[in-house]
């Protein structure tokens, strides 16, 4: 079936999604010129949120020392930026499933190196509201939470948490609007209770900007009596504050 | 690793297959393919993409073998093909399929007919190729019939720049056509079950938009939505092509684009899964392209669309450009010849246009503060600049004009259009329902579109100064054009993407070179080889010449064709808008012709005509255009003598008593006069006189025969002997020129009829006069110099 595929390359040659180049026959979905471009969160990061951070003198980030997030630890792949966030934009809004398969790799990788992570024994990802699902066919957070779980050998429960209100996208919403959006905006599967009950859980989400989606899919899996919750996320808003005022004490 | 490998496997098939129609004599078609190589090679070259050796062996070969295949499927033909019996005088019985979907109109039917044998008294021989036959019964695709009649050769053009339905048929593969006289069905059905669903659809549409529309509203429904154009009257097409919008007319990607759209909803509804409706959708794409007779532009959106339904499928991004480059390489494996018509050119054009250029023209014209301009101004009209730079001047190739308001015309023609095809095939389907009442609804709805669309297009079609008749671009221009178009904005695109010019602006540096040397050396060889140019051209009965001696000067008028006088046409491919002079020989209709037409549009210099009172209607029409536009005119006389013309007849002043055609105009032209450098060529024409013709003439060189070659008394001959004779005639029912009289022309040297010979050019150069007649062939060096635009 090789001459099948060379004459399917030939009319339908596969371009990288992101700089839309030919794609060598190794590569898939990204070319490595673009692989190799993603920027990768390494430490000194924010110890509760996983914020890049400008220097080895604090271990947690200003906006944690104001608020505090129910879940014991969340690490992002990326900051939200570049190839990750154009691969993020083709996720949720122009229906380019296929490139959950990048991101889902790229954050097996974190959860595998990362100490913490061991005892998670069951994957939950941020859940959709169903009429959103349905216009859009799938739930991202979803597919990349299939992704880690066959990476990793860990169950995934699709639909553990359930969301109840139609909110208005958290991504054009001001900070101070945010919390209030997603206030009581999930629930509990009851049927699905049994599952997770007294486990540790590793919650999955693409992006991560104030933290307020993830604390309250946190606090209600709490409510549904799992021990710990652990979250997991493709990239992390927000650093900006911090590369800015790194320019400002380099000055 | 290219992203579009198709493109340039079509390109260098192309190639080959340009190389092939241009000639037929080997060596010279081997140095033509090694020639263009070479340069396609070097431009490769210059590329970002440097190719290795294997991709050029690669591109050579796939370049041969488009030559080959051009060779093979346009001029080898089996022994047993149909086009061997055309010189067959006499009738012919044959037996054969319909295959296309007959073309009904009024009264005559028109279709493709497969030949698989021909009969006479003892046997039957089997026989192969096509035939395009027209009838006055009706038939249904799959019939299989005998046909008993005449074979003929299609006519090709007998003008210059005149359309060549003979090279039209040859392009679909027809050599014969033939019209019937009598026919026998036989029982059973031949056709493909697929074509019979879409000849099925097809009638139904027809007759639901005969029912609920017609007039020239159900005219154009019908051309947009089923691809039958032929009901469109002329002057409605006219319009289109003056406001360039007459790619609407053609069924296209945007009507591929509506019914895919329509069918993946109406799909949708019932959820099955991707692949299934991707299946279905096809089948009924497929359906619909059968339906439209394979039309290129059809054929173009449908593969294209299939494949980005399957590209999806397999959930691949891909290039459109690759996408449209499968699509014309699958289209010219089918029939290497549509790479030639107009159609695929325009087609493809255009949608190369948008694919190509509208990403980088938006790039520099986008609108960032306001969405809603960037969305409603800038996008449509983006796309629309960027199908016209892909199509206009292609299009005045054909067309002679550079319809400007096309700009804005399309903008609302188009959605306009798109609703008028959305509501049609909607009143199609809601018939089936049978609820009278909501027929009705859609019937008055579509009538209302479609007669709004109509008068939109008439709207911009008075726009003053929409159009410009620029004469027809010679194949070289376009091909610096296209060069030029495309390294130019890939060099702007490169710049302010990334802040270097790049190979594109060294492309475009060279090719701005070689134009302007082309212009230099073109107006030089213009300036050094000056030529005056006679073109009897062939209008039936009747009479027309052009004279190109630096200015232009018309002698009569000639007649129409398809609503335009084809003097009128010739004028327009040469790009003449001017025409310094104009001899009306007699106030006969034969004469005048399509001069009110040519008056009203043209601007003329001076009328010169005899003095003849005539009550003739077209005659008042023609002296009512004079005084209207203010044209100065002169009546003329023997003895006068204007430019390089001198009048030889009629002689006095009014004369009641003579006959009229006696009264004629009799002019000697002598091409010395205008340049001492000329051949010294003397031309007499002869107008309508019939009696004491040798009191009016001299020796010449080229005679233009007097009415249809004339009839009476030869013995002018002896004073004029002319060297080469030229008489304008059509089929008549005097049986002219007779036999006799070209017996006697003959004597004195070559005759050349334009009913047998077509149109005829007589160039007259330094030291030399080249005649040439259009069913001959053109000699390379004016080959040449048609294709380089030199002349
Ligand atoms: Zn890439
Ligand atoms: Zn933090």
């Amino acid at each position: 079936m090789n001459l099948l595929r060379d004459l399917t390359d030939l009319i339908i040659p596969p371009l990288c999604r992101v700089c839309k180049r030919r794609l060598k026959n190794d590569e898939k979905i990204l070319c490595n010129d673009c692989y190799s471009r993603i920027r990768l969160i390494t430490p000194p990061y924010c110890e509760r949120c996983g914020r890049p951070l400008p220097n080895l003198d604090i271990n947690v980030c200003n906006t944690c020392i104001v608020e505090k997030h129910p879940f014991s630890y969340v690490r992002a792949v990326s900051p939200y930026e570049g190839i990750i966030e154009s691969l993020i934009i083709l996720l949720k809004y122009n229906g380019k499933r296929q490139t959950s398969k990048i991101l889902g790799g790229l954050m097996s990788k974190v959860v595998k190196m990362e100490e913490t992570y061991r005892n998670c024994e069951l994957i939950v990802p941020v859940p959709l509201h169903t009429t959103r699902k349905r216009e859009r066919g799938y739930n991202q957070a979803e597919l990349l939470g299939n992704e880690l779980s066959s990476e990793l050998n860990i169950p995934i429960i699709p639909d553990a948490l359930i969301r109840t209100r139609a909110t208005p996208s958290q991504t054009k919403l001001p900070t101070e609007h945010r919390k209030k959006n997603v206030l009581g905006a999930f629930s509990i599967n009851k049927r699905r209770q049994e599952l997770f009950r007294g486990k540790t859980v590793l919650l999955v989400d693409d992006v991560f900007t104030t933290g307020a989606t993830l604390n309250e899919c946190t606090k209600t899996l709490i409510k549904g009596k799992t021990t710990d919750v652990l979250g997991i996320v493709c990239a992390v808003a927000g650093w900006e504050l911090y590369k800015r005022q790194e320019t400002e004490n380099n000055e | 690793m290219t992203r579009t490998p198709f493109l340039y496997l079509v390109i260098s098939f192309s190639t080959g297959l340009v190389c092939g129609y241009f000639t037929n004599r080997l060596l010279f078609a081997i140095s033509l393919l090694l020639l263009l190589l070479l340069i396609f090679i070097a431009v490769l070259l210059l590329s970002e993409t440097r190719p290795d050796y294997k991709d050029i062996i690669c591109i050579v070969l796939i370049s041969c073998f488009g030559f080959f295949y051009y060779e093979g499927r346009t001029r080898i033909f089996p022994e047993e093909h149909i086009r061997y019996f055309t010189h067959i005088k006499g009738d012919l019985s044959i037996l054969g399929d319909v295959i296309s979907i007959p073309d009904k109109r009024e009264d005559r039917t028109f279709f493709r007919f497969e030949v698989r044998s021909v009969m006479n008294s003892t046997d039957t021989i089997p026989m192969c190729g096509k035939v395009r036959v027209t009838l006055e019964d009706d038939v249904e695709y799959g019939n299989r019939l005998i046909l008993y009649g005449t074979l003929n050769s299609p006519p090709s053009s007998s003008n210059p720049g005149g359309f060549d339905y003979g090279r039209w048929l040859n392009r679909q593969d027809i050599y014969v056509l033939m019209s019937p006289d009598s026919l026998v069905r036989l029982e059973g059905k031949y056709g493909k079950n697929l074509i019979i669903i879409a000849a099925r659809i097809r009638t139904y549409i027809e007759k639901v938009i005969d029912n609920y529309v017609g007039g020239k509203q159900g005219a154009f429904l019908k051309g947009i939505i089923i691809g039958k154009r032929g009901g469109i009257p002329g002057d409605v097409q006219e319009v289109f092509r003056n406001t360039g919008v007459v790619h609407v007319l053609a069924v296209s990607g945007l009507h591929v684009g509506i019914i895919a759209f329509l069918l993946t909803l109406i799909i949708r509804l019932f959820r099955a899964p991707n692949i299934i409706n991707i299946i279905i959708t096809s089948t009924l794409l497929i359906i619909y392209a059968l339906m439209i007779d394979l039309r290129p532009s059809v054929v173009r959106a449908t593969i294209m669309c299939i494949l980005l339904m399957i590209s999806f499928l397999i959930r691949r991004d891909t290039d459109t450009l690759n996408t449209l480059s499968v699509a014309a390489f699958i289209i010219l494996l089918w029939n290497p010849q549509s790479l030639f018509d107009v159609s695929f050119q325009l087609s493809f054009g255009a949608t190369a246009g948008i694919i190509y250029l509208y990403p980088k023209v938006y790039e520099i014209i986008r609108v960032r503060g306001n969405k809603f301009i960037d969305n409603v101004v800038i996008k449509p009209f983006t796309i629309s600049l960027s199908a016209q730079a892909g199509t206009t001047l292609l299009a005045a190739h054909y067309f002679y004009r550079l319809p400007i308001i096309s700009l804005v015309a399309n903008l609302l023609v188009i959605p306009l259009t798109g609703i008028c095809i959305v509501t049609g095939l909607l009143l199609s389907f809601v018939n089936l329902l049978g609820i009278g009442i909501l027929n009705k609804i859609f019937a008055s709805s579509v009538y209302g579109f479609t007669t709004l669309t109509l008068n939109v297009v008439n709207m911009f079609g008075r726009v003053p100064n929409g159009h410009f008749w620029i004469g027809s671009p010679s194949p070289l221009f376009l091909i610096l054009y296209f060069i030029i178009l495309i390294s130019g904005f890939n060099a702007i695109h490169n710049f302010i993407k990334w802040g270097f010019l790049g190979v594109s602006f060294r492309v475009l540096v060279y090719t701005i070179f070689i134009s302007l040397a082309v212009v230099l050396t073109t107006g030089l060889y213009r300036v050094y080889n000056p030529e005056i140019r006679l073109t009897f051209l062939d209008v039936g009965k009747g009479n027309a010449t052009l004279i190109e001696m630096g200015e232009t000067v018309l002698i009569d008028g000639g007649s129409y064709h398809r609503g335009v006088p084809t003097a009128a046409e010739l004028l327009r491919n040469k790009g003449i808008r001017e025409i310094s002079l104009i001899f009306l020989t007699s106030p006969l209709s034969y004469d005048i012709g399509g001069l009110s037409y040519i008056l009203e549009n043209f601007k003329v210099g001076c009328v010169a005509l005899p003095f003849i009172p005539y009550g003739s209607y077209g005659y008042k029409k023609f002296l009512r255009n004079i005084k209207k536009k203010k044209i100065p005119f002169r009546f003329v006389r023997e003895g006068d003598r204007i430019a390089a013309f001198s009048i030889m007849n009629p002689k006095g002043g009014v004369e009641t008593n003579t006959k009229i055609k006696d009264a004629s105009l009799v002019l000697n032209f002598n091409a010395k006069e205008i340049n001492q450098d000329m051949e010294d060529i003397k031309t007499l024409f002869l107008g309508h006189v019939e009696n004491n013709i040798h009191e009016m003439v001299e020796e010449s060189d080229i005679l233009k025969a007097p009415y249809f070659g004339g009839n009476r008394n030869p013995s002018f001959l002896e004073i004029v002997k002319p060297e080469v004779t030229v008489i304008s005639v059509g089929s008549n029912r005097w049986g002219l020129p007779s036999e006799e009289m070209i017996e006697e022309y003959e004597r004195y040297g070559r005759v050349i009829r334009t009913d047998r010979q077509g149109a005829c050019v007589v160039r007259i150069g330094k030291g030399r006069m080249t005649i040439h007649t259009m069913f001959e062939e053109e000699s390379p060096r004016e080959r040449i110099l048609r294709w380089t635009g030199v002349r």
